[in-house]
This record gives structure tokens, C-alpha cells and sequence, in this order.
């Protein structure tokens, strides 16, 4: 009871928190506490938000950021999984691997961008690229440990039931391999829609980061507000969303009950 | 158990060997310049390595990219500077005042989760292209995760150290300064070097996105001119500033935890 | 009463289940290799329930491996029905591991059907084979359960129906029930008696047990300390069916136990403890 109340009072104060900076915002901007034309006001990012809804001028580009997002995330998925699986179970294979992914991991990708661009210019190809290169080194790097964690007496028990190599990957590698990447989807999605639209800031035609970008160089503060409002509330809603899912993919992990 | 499963090729070996990953790097740096020279692959796209290569002698020899690298430098590391010196004045606060932990600890795990990188564009906004900009934008990158570390360090400090600190006398600051803040510098410290490519790589988005100096901004003026070789030999200069931070951020770590590593030694 | 290690006519061996000839293992190279087990010379009849105790660090479990094929010998060499032993297939093998060794993404029931359709039948039939086994070891009803939401006891069951439900003419067991509590251990070796009466074949059980290997064997075979060479065979002249409980009760149980322990007791003090 005592648990209740007391989530009861601590969400309530942030609730009030919040509401009251925001309230705070919009009295300080019609007061005139500071500069309109360069903070806005939370009345004036609601109208925009309300508008590009309406007038349908949000949907292609958030499209369009999706797309890329999706499309590298599925690409960079299979390019680190198959690369982890090959470099984890295939002698040599990792040897050659590893090397160029532990380099690749120590660089934040997103310095890759300007060189994507001159290969795959201002499309939606050179934001997948990137996308791409994020995603396939954290699955990468998950694959090979998922592997190499594989308990030895259940490859070994795996072998005298009689499995081949395409039965031990289809029973025993993938499954394992599986738990890894599902349990990193959420990490995997939410570096790629980032790197999405830092790709789209820093070069692109279309997408939820041209607009915001777009935006900052003509000097509209509440679109620029309600582009990283719109943003930060998908990344989060997606995120919340495949927390729920995992919990479902993984349920074989969860210790519910023990007979007697 | 002394049996191991085997490769799903030939016998099991061990799957990296140390050494073999300078020697790999070597040969793909060999194959790349090959290439070009053999007309397999499009210099225009990717340049030689050999170009590149002289490219950043040149730059270093005359001093052109060193305003540039130190421009960047100094923005990572005053904005980590700044986020340690933040993160573990709120940090200490969190810790010590457990009602407002409770109600703004969830705020600052959502504030932690998001992706502080896409708010660039609204403090370009407000604050211009300058080196200001691109130092906050650092902070709001780094500054709660040292925030969130610091908390935790604080509360988890050993009790037995603690109590044995209050017998011998220690009170108020004295205990401050000798239990907590070491170990919330330790905390911090290594936050901050786990967090120093990414500061740096904020740096560089800044610098990319407007600016008159940085190594962000000479790759970005050598995109525009489809000048792949400088593309390239900005990013080499950029890998060397990652690496040689984190050499010197491993080392000042090491330093500072050498008291802990005497403590574990001497149980 | 001890047997004589006197030598198996050939053509006792050729029939046998299992027939080790100087088998050794080493491990490392050069002046730091180690031999962990043998020469270990043994013929196990087909049919028969043989126990082998020896002191911890005998490399009894390296000898399982050895006869499973997980590891090729260092020396010597050892026949399954005739055939030499050549990696882990084409035996007809089953081995019980002392850790759990189920899929933990598989319920228990895709669990069991794993050999069945990795030997190529169809899926219906590895079903209903399964199911068939699941009630055997007394898990019905909890088929669609995963290895996380089941006890040490029920999983030791679903290994047992696993390895058993492809009916191995020879099954491996490593300390399989050292885990358990003895009060389900105790169960799980009476369960495990009446499958194998069920099913015939031959098994090999490793224990550091001897009461556990007296009241479940046929013969048991003594190692010593390591590296683990055949000290000792004795024959266990107890009738069946037993109960393990109530067996140890018996006269001729405590003579038994009485002669091996002393072999067993000097291997054990032989080996230095362990650090």
C-alpha cells in the first residue's frame, strides 16, 4: 500500500515538474522574459506540430526517415549476424574479421557519413550505408559472444544426438544467437533511427532531420522544437515497444515456476 | 571439462591471435593501394592510401591541421572538463538528497536514454556556429551519464570504509573529501573516458554542421569538393585523436585507481 | 569377491558392448603434457550395467569422452559393438551429462523430439514418440514447459527421456544425479532401473558414489587415482528388480561395500586433495 502511494506522490511531483516548465515556458515567452523569435513558446510548437499533421507535410518525410532506418536495420542485422556466425564457427573467417570490425567499433560511425555521401551521394542510400555500419558491428560483436558463450556440454550433447553442422546451427547457434540479437534489438533500433537522422542533418533531401535542419537555417525555433519533439517522442515510443516484445521473445528465459 | 566443441570447418584453433590483427590491417591497407594501382578500384571513390597517407604529412608538416585538430580537441575535452565538473556536483546532490533523487532520478534515466546528438540543431540556434555551441552540445551528451555514475559511486561506497572513516574523526567535508569524492572521481573519470568518443564525435558533428575551424569542418569543405583523399586523411587524423584520447584518459584512470587496486592487493 | 583381470577371449570382445584396449589420453605436449587417463583395458558385455567409481580426478569423465568419440584417444584404442570409435557418429551412443545439457529455448517436449528428428522422422511421428517418453518419466502435463520453469529433478528426467527415446544400444551416464537432492536422487535411480529394464541395452555409469554404484550395477569397474588405470573389476551378485533404498539394507550389500572400499579408499588417498 505504502509502495503505491509513494509511486502515487513521486509521479505526480514529476508530472507537475514537467507541466510547470512548461507552463513557466509559455508565460515567460508571452511576458516577454525572452526573445520569442529565438526560444518560442509551447502554444506556437503545438500549432506546428498540429499542422504538418493536418496538412500532410510530416508523412513523407517521416517516411522517408523511417525507410532508411527499417532498411539499414534489417540489412545491418543479417550483414552482423551471418558475419558474427561465420567469424565465431569457421576457422580463419575471424581472424580476417575482427580485426576491421574492432577497428570500426572504436570510431563513432557517424564520422563515416561524409564519406558515404561521396559514394552514395544525398539519398536515401547513404543514410542505409550508415545505418548499416552501425548496426552490423553491435551484432556482430553479439553474435560471436552469443556463440562463443554456447555452453560446451550442450554442443556436446547436441553432437550425440547426432546433429550435423546445419542441425547444430539451426538448434543450437541460431537459437542462441537469437536470444543475443533479440535482447539487443532495442539498442540495434534505437542507434539506427539516430543514425538515420544524424545522417539526414548532415546531408539529405528528405526526412525528419532535413526538416529539423532546414528549419535552424531559416531560423524557425518552434519547427525546429516540434521536429526533435516528434523525434525524441518516436525513438522513445519505439523503444518502449520492443522492451514489451523482448520480454515476449525471450519468455523461454524466465524462471516462473519450479515443480516440486 | 576438458573437451572442446568443434569448428564447424577443421579442428578447433584458437579464433584470434594477437599480432594478427596489425597484420590484417597492414594487408588490407596492401590490397587497397593495389587496387588502385591496378585500376581495380576508382581512386576517385576511396583514394590510395599512399595519397592519403602523404596528404597527412603534409598537413602535419606544415601546421595547417594542427589549428584545426587543437580546435577540436579543445571543444571534447573542455565539454567532458565541464560535464565532470557538472555531473559530480548534481551527482553528489542526488546522493545525498533522497527526495529529490526519488522524483528527478526517472528524469534523468529518460534524459540519459535519449539521443542527446539530434539536439544539435537547437543549440546551433540559439548559440550560433561558434566553439560554444559545439562545448554545450558536449555537456548535454556527457554530463548525465557522469551524473547517474556519480550517484551510484556515492551510494555504493563501502559502509565498513565509511563507519572506519567516522571513527577516526572524520565529519562533514573531511569525510567528503576523502570517502566520497575519491570514489565518485574514479567513477567519473572512467564515464568520461567511455564517453569521450562520443563527445569527440559530437565535436565533430558540430564542426561538420558549421564552422570555420575543426577537423569536422575540413572533412566537410573536402566533401563538398568531392575531394575524397582529404575525406579520408581527415578521418586518420580524427581515428589518431580518439585513440590518443583514450590512451591518456586510460592512463589518468589508472593513476587515479591505484589507491583501489593497493586496497584489493592488501585484503 | 574380486573378479580376475585375466584376458577376455576374443571373441567375447568382438560381441561386446564396449571394448577398451590400452586407452589412454594426454593432454598438452612436450615436457607438460599430462595424461588424464589410462591405459585403461576393460570388456563390457552387451546388456550389462556397469559403474565405474574411482577418486575425484581419475578422468572417468575423460573416459566417457573417450568412448563416446567427443575425444580421439592419445593411445590405445576402443571398440562399440565391433566398430571402432571414430568421432562421435555413426554410434549408437546416448549420454547423460552430470550439468544440464537441454536446449533451454526448447520446451520439454521439443526437447525430447530433438534425436528423433535429427535421425530423419518425420515430425509427427518424433511427436508422438516423444510424448510417449515424456509420460514415462513421469513429466505428463508439463510437455510445454522450458528447462527454465522446471526443477533439477524434473530436468534430470527429461534428459533421461531424451537420450533414451532413440533407444541407444549403449548409453553413457557422468555422474547424472550428483546435483540432485538425495531424496529425489534416491527416486531418479529407481526410475532409471525400471527404463532400463524397460529397454535393455547396456550402460555405463560413472560415479564417485559406491553405494550408488552397488545397489544400480551389474559390475563395477575400480580406477585409480589419476591418472585413472582399471585397478579392480567386481562383479554385483544382488537380484533385481531392486529398490535402491531398500537394497542397501542387505547383507550381501554391506560385504560388497565393504571389499571395494577398501580399493577405493587407498586411490582416494592416493590423490592429493584438491586445491
Amino acid at each position: 500500500m505504502a509502495g503505491t502511494r509513494e509511486t502515487l506522490v513521486v509521479g505526480s511531483l514529476q508530472g507537475a515538474l514537467v507541466a510547470g516548465a512548461l507552463a513557466l515556458w509559455e508565460l515567460g515567452a508571452r511576458r516577454g522574459w525572452f526573445p520569442q523569435d529565438l526560444v518560442s513558446r509551447p502554444a506556437e510548437v503545438g500549432r506546428v506540430l498540429g499542422q504538418w499533421i493536418i496538412s500532410g507535410f510530416l508523412w513523407p518525410h517521416l517516411a522517408a526517415t523511417l525507410e532508411a532506418t527499417v532498411a539499414g536495420l534489417a540489412v545491418g542485422v543479417v550483414l552482423g549476424v551471418g558475419g558474427g556466425l561465420l567469424a565465431a564457427l569457421v576457422p580463419g573467417v575471424g581472424t580476417f574479421l575482427e580485426p576491421l570490425m574492432s577497428t570500426l567499433n572504436a570510431t563513432p560511425r557517424v564520422v563515416f557519413y561524409p564519406i558515404l555521401a561521396l559514394w552514395l551521394g544525398l539519398g536515401i542510400a547513404s543514410k542505409v550505408a550508415l545505418v548499416v555500419t552501425i548496426v552490423s558491428v553491435l551484432n556482430f560483436f553479439t553474435t560471436v559472444a552469443a556463440v562463443r558463450t554456447v555452453d560446451r556440454t550442450l554442443v556436446a550433447q547436441v553432437l550425440i544426438l547426432g546433429a550435423s553442422p546445419g542441425a547444430m546451427l539451426r538448434h543450437l547457434y541460431l537459437p542462441a544467437t537469437w536470444a543475443w540479437t533479440a535482447a539487443s534489438l532495442r539498442t540495434s533500433v534505437g542507434l539506427a533511427f539516430v543514425g538515420a537522422v544524424v545522417g539526414e542533418y548532415m546531408g539529405a533531401l528528405r526526412g525528419i532531420g532535413h526538416v529539423i535542419i532546414e528549419a535552424q537555417h531559416l531560423f524557425h525555433p518552434a519547427q525546429v522544437m516540434a521536429g526533435l519533439a516528434l523525434t525524441l517522442a518516436l525513438a522513445g515510443a519505439i523503444d518502449a515497444g520492443l522492451g514489451r516484445l523482448a520480454g515476449r521473445w525471450l519468455a523461454w528465459q524466465r524462471e516462473d515456476l519450479h515443480g516440486a | 571439462m576438458k573437451w572442446t566443441p568443434p569448428r564447424l570447418g577443421r579442428r578447433g584453433r584458437p579464433l584470434w591471435r594477437p599480432g594478427a590483427r596489425a597484420a590484417v590491417l597492414a594487408g588490407a591497407v596492401v590490397l587497397w593501394e593495389v587496387g588502385v594501382d591496378l585500376h581495380v578500384i576508382d581512386p576517385f571513390y576511396t583514394s590510395a592510401p599512399s595519397a592519403i597517407f602523404a596528404t597527412v604529412l603534409r598537413w602535419l608538416a606544415s601546421g595547417s591541421i594542427l589549428t584545426h585538430a587543437l580546435s577540436t580537441l579543445l571543444v571534447t575535452l573542455t565539454g567532458l572538463a565541464a560535464s565532470a565538473l557538472l555531473g559530480i556536483g548534481a551527482g553528489t546532490a542526488l546522493a545525498a538528497l533522497p527526495g529529490v533523487r526519488a522524483v528527478t532520478l526517472p528524469l534523468l534515466s529518460a534524459a540519459n536514454a535519449a539521443p542527446r546528438l539530434i539536439l544539435y540543431p537547437l543549440i546551433a540556434l540559439w548559440l550560433g556556429f561558434g566553439v560554444g555551441a559545439r562545448i554545450v552540445l558536449v555537456v548535454t551528451l556527457a554530463v548525465f551519464p557522469v551524473i547517474l555514475t556519480t550517484d551510484t559511486a556515492i551510494r555504493t561506497v563501502d559502509r565498513d570504509v565509511v563507519r572506519a572513516a567516522r571513527i577516526l574523526g572524520a565529519r562533514g567535508w573531511t569525510l567528503v573529501r576523502h570517502v566520497y569524492l575519491p570514489a565518485a572521481s574514479v567513477a567519473v573519470l572512467s564515464t568520461c573516458r567511455a564517453y569521450a568518443g562520443l563527445a569527440l564525435m559530437g565535436a565533430v558533428v558540430g564542426e561538420y554542421l558549421g564552422a570555420t575551424r575543426g577537423v569536422g569542418m575540413v572533412i566537410a569543405f573536402a566533401q563538398s569538393m568531392l575531394n575524397a583523399r582529404d575525406v579520408m586523411a581527415g578521418l586518420v587524423v580524427l581515428v589518431a585523436i580518439i585513440r590518443g584520447i583514450d590512451w591518456a584518459a586510460a592512463a589518468l584512470e589508472r593513476r587515479a585507481s591505484l589507491w583501489r587496486l593497493v586496497e584489493e592487493v592488501g585484503t | 569377491m574380486r573378479e580376475a583381470l585375466a584376458p577376455v577371449p576374443s571373441a567375447v570382445r568382438a560381441a561386446a558392448a564396449v571394448d577398451a584396449e590400452g586407452l589412454t589420453r594426454c593432454f598438452g605436449s612436450g615436457p607438460d603434457q599430462l595424461r588424464a587417463v589410462g591405459p585403461v583395458t576393460f570388456t563390457v558385455p552387451a546388456g550389462e550395467f556397469v559403474g565405474i567409481v574411482g577418486p575425484s580426478g581419475c578422468g572417468k569423465s575423460t573416459l566417457l569422452h573417450l568412448l563416446s568419440g567427443l575425444l580421439r584417444p592419445s593411445g590405445g584404442q576402443v571398440r562399440i559393438f565391433g566398430q571402432p570409435v571414430q568421432g562421435v557418429r555413426p554410434h549408437q551412443v546416448g549420454y547423460v551429462f552430470q550439468r544440464d545439457a537441454l536446449l533451454p529455448w526448447k520446451t520439454v517436449l521439443d526437447n525430447v523430439m530433438l534425436p528423433l528428428l535429427l535421425r530423419g522422422h518425420g515430425a509427427s511421428d518424433a511427436r508422438l514418440r516423444a510424448l510417449e517418453w515424456v509420460h514415462k518419466v513421469g513429466l505428463a502435463g508439463v510437455e510445454r514447459r522450458y528447462p527454465s520453469q522446471l526443477s533439477g529433478g524434473m530436468r534430470k528426467r527429461v534428459a533421461l527421456a531424451m537420450t533414451m527415446v532413440y533407444r541407444p544400444p549403449l548409453i553413457l551416464m557422468d555422474e547424472p544425479f550428483a546435483a540432485l537432492d538425495v531424496q529425489t536422487r534416491n527416486r531418479m535411480e529407481n526410475e532409471l532401473l525400471s527404463l532400463w529394464a524397460e529397454t535393455g541395452g547396456t550402460v555405463l555409469f560413472v560415479t564417485h558414489d559406491l553405494e550408488e554404484a552397488i545397489a544400480l550395477a551389474d559390475r563395477i569397474i575400480v580406477m585409480t587415482a589419476a591418472p585413472g588405470r582399471v585397478k579392480a573389476v567386481y562383479p554385483v551378485p544382488l537380484p533385481r528388480p531392486r529398490d535402491v533404498a531398500e537394497i542397501r539394507t542387505r547383507g550381501e550389500f554391506t560385504a560388497l561395500y565393504r571389499q571395494m572400499w577398501e580399493d577405493l579408499r587407498d586411490e582416494v588417498d592416493a590423490t592429493p586433495p584438491r586445491a
